[in-house]
């Protein structure tokens, strides 16, 4: 009595098809899993075994064997459960073994027979695809995540008893299959329109004043730009960053799925929140471990770099980052991706992220309002050092959020004569940005502006007269290197993407300038 | 003594050397004995009645562990030269001053006697304005041949100074460590400069660190060095008014740049002004108030008004500015500039200009030099 039953592993990004082979037979009564099990999966037996108990069906004296093949990848995670409870009644001839033949299985199983929710199920419905599977079982709660891939029957369960009479099985308990079965349409309708609706987003509009650093968010959102924001206590960094999400566009299908993948190994999708739509928005606190943000354990884990992928990275405070976790940034930000080497293997995941800075200019937070701000000047540079060069290198954009005037806040000019202007809102700024993308994408490079290379810099980033002759003379004077010359040129060109313009003129040139991280105090490197 | 001051050095450099001595027990010693030989032959218990036990002790065993000849011989092979007051270097203002230094530490060359000298001091964290300042007042001293005298710190010390050496003029810091140790480590440069253009002056031992406790003293010696003091730029309460008060003991002139009543960095300056400090509005006026230059009657060098009156000359002549030439409304925006940094939302709403085409008018005065980012988005006028 020999059965074979299909599931899947997850291996970083991917998902690896995986055999559940079980073998009845006689011999000295017993329970033995094979195939490079992590603890949690050698645990797995006691579990199957009393849950088959407690669905009624009690395992004959004989020996039992289970391995989970290829017997080289380690296996880690709840989901094998079922796999191996469906592989043992197959064996035992409680299931059709044709009707168990071509289905992808997973699922946690608890003592009662409940099917619980496992981590991962979207890549592994992918893979199951991928590989001709055109059936999967997985537990309810994962139902709607396995639902995005096209062209495969999902379906979720809530029982043991469910899955035997799916697999052709004695049905039992039918009267509750019925009724999780309600439960599991309304479910569907629930997991497909869920995602934050784009009303909900915060506004811009809700922010007064601040037109350059707004300014400087539209550019970076236009041509995915990094952007530092630089300014005193209380004076709208976090509040700009937060909105930058409203801005920017949508994520495309393909890019929902990859997104979603990483949500879905991190076990943080559900029933009700099955797949993303909007871009992820993350804001770590500055006492995150480096583990956290890359992603890692022993088993690793996507971390917050990975959270953000496509999204925004929001780090608030950025100097109290510690140099060390500030440095986890620079393989993500050059790749976009991050690879991490453990004793199980290497992985990689996706990093493509936003990355999105905030920071008070020196230590009290006031510089440089002289009547405020009594920084010595070592002590304003020993600050802003604590963001290495590196990582200031990947950040093109560059903002200041001045302290607000009364006039911005109030709108009068102060005699009450002019009504507050009215703020522009996010979706006024994301229909330019969404115009300047467009053009961006059909350069064909398949990268936004901040990513080109510098031949494509070169290609794409022409200067007309009076840009270059103002180039030259910024060149002269500002002593750029050529790292900070091309980075200039990208973030110009944006600023022209976002006009339509198809050469980069002298305002836009004057602007891409006027935000680079500038002064004798910033960076001038 | 005038002839044996040669055999006084070593003697002088070892009374230098005695640890747990200070600058005033220094003099009184000598003063005493006569000669800085004289202390140091004269056994220890001779001094029961003006010296602590303490200090008794520290005599003693410096006689015991160094031998003068030694030590001094040794010290010669440094770059630094000592000039303890029994030399007939030691520059004559400071025998002036109360408190004067027991002896001098110098890297470089003395204050030329003859030559005026003119201590330009001010803020550390100084404004756009007192850099400006600054640089122009030490130019201009420069080319009158004075020589200007300073504490070679951050800000407005190191500003003037480097100007003046630009100028081509001579140059003089007062350290308050060491004449060896170059601080602060940023001004290296200019520490390399004044050895060869001008001189380091210490009173510490080469080799003493830099000191919260010690600078207040070194200023004592900035301001008795100079002819006059001119104060750049100053916070209400600062080391800057206390070299002020320190020159008034002295004797010395004070005289202050003015500066707006709004701005925190001039408020010493007004305070002093309102005591009765000298007013600089050129120059060459002062040099001629004080009496550091004879008469010249062509007014030049006046402050303040040069910038437009040069705009309107070339007007008359029928020049254009080059930022006009270009464009006509760079001089609106202009305008607007301070010498205070002003951010791009502050200078469009006093304009009325809009934003992209205020950043690019801005980015052109950089361009021209007559204006500065000073921070991502924030301008200062340039002059």
């Amino acid at each position: 009595m020999f059965s074979v039953v299909s599931t899947a592993a997850i291996c970083g990004m991917r998902a690896v098809m995986v055999r559940v082979e079980v073998d009845v037979s006689q011999g000295l009564p017993g329970f033995l899993m094979v195939g490079y099990l992590g603890s949690e999966v050698k645990e797995a037996g006691e579990r199957v075994r009393v849950a088959l108990k407690n669905v009624g069906i009690s395992l004959p004296p004989m020996r039992i064997t289970v391995n989970l093949s290829p017997a080289d990848i380690r296996k880690s995670g709840t989901g094998y459960d079922l796999p191996v409870a469906v592989g043992i009644l197959q064996a035992l001839g409680h299931v059709e073994e044709s009707l168990a033949a071509d289905v992808m299985v997973a699922g946690e199983l608890s003592l009662d027979g409940k099917v619980k929710e496992v981590k991962g199920v979207l890549p592994m419905v992918k893979t199951a695809r991928e590989q001709g599977i055109r059936r999967c079982i997985v537990p309810w709660e994962n139902e709607n995540e396995g639902a995005l891939i096209p062209d495969v029957e999902v379906i979720g369960v809530s029982s043991l008893e469910e899955v035997i009479g799916l697999l052709g099985g004695k049905e039992c308990g039918e009267g509750k299959c019925a009724k999780t079965d309600g439960g599991k349409e309304n479910g569907k309708e629930n997991g497909k329109t869920d995602g934050k609706s784009r009303e909900n987003v915060l506004d811009f509009s809700e922010v007064n004043g601040q037109q350059t650093a707004k300014r400087a968010a539209e550019i970076a959102a236009a041509g995915f730009h990094n952007l530092l924001l630089i300014g005193p206590p209380g004076a709208g960094k976090t509040m700009i960053a937060k909105r930058m999400i409203g801005i920017l566009p949508k994520l495309t299908e393909e890019e929902c799925l990859e997104v979603s993948s990483v949500y879905s190994i991190s076990g943080l999708l559900n029933r009700g929140n099955a797949f993303l739509t909007e871009r992820p928005f993350l804001s770590p606190h500055h006492a995150i471990t480096v583990q956290a943000l890359a992603g890692g354990g022993a088993y690793p884990k996507p971390g917050i770099v990975s959270l953000a992928h496509k999204g925004i990275l929001f780090m608030d405070e950025m100097p109290e980052f510690g140099a060390h976790v500030l440095d986890v940034l620079r393989q993500p930000l050059e790749e976009k991706k991050i690879q991490i080497a453990r004793t199980g293997g290497n992985y990689e995941y996706p990093a493509e992220f936003m990355l999105v800075g905030a920071m008070n200019p020196c230590p009290c937070g006031y510089y440089p309002d002289l009547a405020r701000c009594r920084c010595t000047q070592p002590a304003i540079r020993r600050y802003q050092s604590r963001l290495s060069g590196p990582v200031l290198d990947r950040i093109d954009i560059c903002a200041e959020v001045p302290a607000l005037a009364m006039e911005d806040l109030t709108g009068g000019n102060g005699k009450g004569r002019k009504r507050r202007k009215k703020e522009e809102t996010s979706a006024a700024i994301r229909e330019r940005v969404l115009r300047a993308r467009e053009i961006q994408e059909k350069r064909g490079t398949g990268r936004f502006n901040a990513a080109l290379t510098p031949e494509e810099t070169g290609q794409f980033c022409r200067l007309d007269a009076e840009g270059k002759r103002l180039m030259e003379k910024a060149f002269r004077k500002m002593k750029f290197s050529a790292r900070t010359y091309y980075r200039i040129l990208r973030v110009a060109r944006t600023v022209a993407d976002l006009e339509g313009a198809p050469e980069i003129g002298k305002v836009h040139l004057a602007e891409a300038i006027s935000c680079r991280m500038a002064g004798n105090v910033y960076w001038d490197r | 003594m005038t002839e044996n001051w040669k055999h006084q050095q070593p003697y002088a450099y070892w009374l230098e050397c005695v640890r747990g001595l200070g600058r005033r027990t220094r003099w009184e010693l000598t003063e005493r004995a006569g000669s800085p030989k004289a202390v140091y032959d004269t056994p220890e218990e001779e001094w029961r009645e003006i010296l602590p036990e303490k200090k008794r002790k520290a005599l003693g065993q410096a006689r015991a562990g160094m031998d003068p000849e030694e030590i001094y011989l040794q010290f010669c092979r440094h770059p630094v030269h000592y000039l303890p007051n029994t030399h007939p270097g030691y520059p004559a203002r400071l025998r002036k001053i109360p408190d004067p230094p027991f002896g001098i530490f110098l890297w470089g060359e003395l204050p030329p006697p003859g030559q005026p000298a003119v201590a330009v001091i001010g803020a550390r964290e100084c404004s756009e304005y007192g850099r400006y300042m600054a640089e122009r007042t030490a130019t201009e001293l420069a080319a009158e041949g004075v020589c200007v005298v300073s504490g070679m710190a951050r800000g407005i010390d190191g500003i003037s100074q480097r100007a003046a050496l630009q100028a081509g003029g001579k140059s003089f810091a007062v350290l308050g460590s060491g004449a060896d140790v170059c601080y602060p480590p940023e001004n290296k440069s200019l520490y390399e400069a004044l050895k060869t253009k001008g001189g380091i002056l210490s009173e510490y031992l080469p080799g003493t660190q830099p000191n919260a406790g010690l600078f207040p003293q070194r200023n004592r010696i900035i301001s008795g060095l100079a002819d006059i003091i001119l104060i750049v730029e100053a916070r209400e309460r600062s080391g800057t008014l206390i070299t002020a008060d320190m020159a008034l003991e002295q004797g010395k002139e004070v005289w202050v740049i003015p500066g707006r009543l709004t701005d925190p960095l001039s408020a010493g300056c007004n305070r002093l002004m309102k005591q009765g400090a000298g007013i600089l509005t050129s120059v060459g006026e002062m040099l001629e108030e004080t009496g550091l230059r004879q008469c010249h009657a062509d007014g030049s060098g006046t402050f303040g008004t040069e910038p437009e009156e040069k705009e309107k000359a070339a007007c008359r002549e029928g020049e254009t500015l080059p930022h006009k030439a270009r464009n006509g409304k760079s001089a609106g925006i202009f305008r607007y500039l301070d010498d205070y940094p002003k951010s791009v939302e502050r200078l469009q709403r006093e304009s009325g200009m809009e934003y992209r085409q205020a950043v690019c008018e801005l980015m052109e005065l950089c361009m021209e030099n007559r204006a500065e980012q000073v921070s991502a988005g924030q301008y200062v006028r340039k002059r």
